[in-house]
């Protein structure tokens, strides 16, 4: 009777831990559930932004290259086609981009959170590091405001800055090439100050928070425990 | 006498079945209610924090790829 008693009682104990690790992974899987959400959303508005900049720009596009298409010689004519959508396509390449390496640091966080769960329930004071987290977290959602700011953005060629009188003569289509390479070197120099002020800006922010989140981690002794129930056994 | 001994084993037998029976309940519940390992299932190394300070200084910060793309661009546009 006392031994049915105790197998009993050990049963219900090893049930209560299994359902208690079970309730611990499931909020850590949680966490990774609700990066991979925002991940999602973000990446779903950049596309809405990035149509809806299209769409806006369809009529200007239209023009400028019916200005491009004023060009008699065929080799750069087909460069100037090229150069017109490469600002575009850039942007579209260094959001992509940024965007991933916000998805990376976001991932790092979810690593560093579930560490410090650990190291939290094996007693350790976290506060700083949770505190550092929160910072990385913010840094990571105001570079992803930024990005997606930065693809509503549009870098296409003004038709109005390129002459469309006397195009046939040699005058005519010295001057639309004047006013092409002009009107590229804006784009480009636009361009790549947009992009470098997201990349040294926002982008550089988020990383340095995500740092300072594992520096914060490093500093917590016995942060590498494998688990807070190893630890405490280890402890005995 | 008998009887009252009798009926107290009974009485300690239905609470231990009981207890088996709850315990068994948690146990399948626990089993019943665990996702199916996914992708982000980490094993404890994964997250250490030389495990993350490693994981970090690999994820490159794109800096010398942006300057390789602006001058590749600057030099399209000078060649026009």
């Amino acid at each position: 009777m006392g031994v049915v008693g105790g197998i009993a009682v050990l049963l219900l104990s090893t049930g209560v831990a299994f359902a208690k690790e079970q309730a611990t992974s499931t909020r850590s899987e949680n966490k990774g559930g609700d990066y991979r959400m925002m991940s999602a959303s973000t990446t779903e508005r950049m596309q809405t932004v990035r149509d809806e900049a299209k769409t806006r720009m369809t009529t200007q596009r239209e023009k400028a290259m019916k200005r491009v298409a004023d060009i008699r010689d065929g080799a750069k004519q087909e460069m100037a086609q090229r150069i017109a959508v490469q600002f575009d396509n850039l942007n579209s390449t260094w959001t992509d981009k940024f965007m991933k390496l916000l998805d990376r640091y976001d991932a790092l966080l979810v690593k560093v959170e579930s560490r410090v769960a650990i190291a939290a329930s094996a007693g350790e004071d976290t506060a700083s590091t949770t505190a550092a987290i929160q910072s990385a977290k913010t840094a990571i959602l105001t570079a992803r405001t930024a990005v997606v700011a930065q693809a509503a953005k549009t870098y296409v060629l003004d038709p109005s800055t390129i002459p469309a009188t006397a195009t046939s003569t040699v005058s005519g289509q010295e001057k639309i090439m004047k006013s092409l390479r002009t009107s590229f070197q804006t784009l480009h120099t636009t361009l790549f100050k947009d992009l470098f002020a997201l990349r040294d800006g926002p982008m550089k922010s988020a990383r340095t928070a995500v740092q300072n989140a594992i520096q914060s981690l490093n500093s917590i002794p016995g942060a590498d425990e494998e688990t807070a129930t190893s630890t405490a056994a280890s402890n005995r | 006498m008998d009887q009252t001994t009798n009926s107290s084993s009974n009485i300690w037998y239905t609470l231990g079945g009981i207890v088996v029976i709850i315990a068994l309940a948690f146990w399948l519940f626990g089993s019943a209610t665990s996702p199916a390992p996914s992708a982000t299932t980490q094993t404890p190394s994964d997250n250490t924090a030389s495990a993350l300070t490693s994981e970090f200084n690999q994820t490159a910060d794109a800096s010398a790829a942006l300057d390789q793309d602006a001058a590749a661009s600057a030099q399209v546009v000078q060649g026009f």
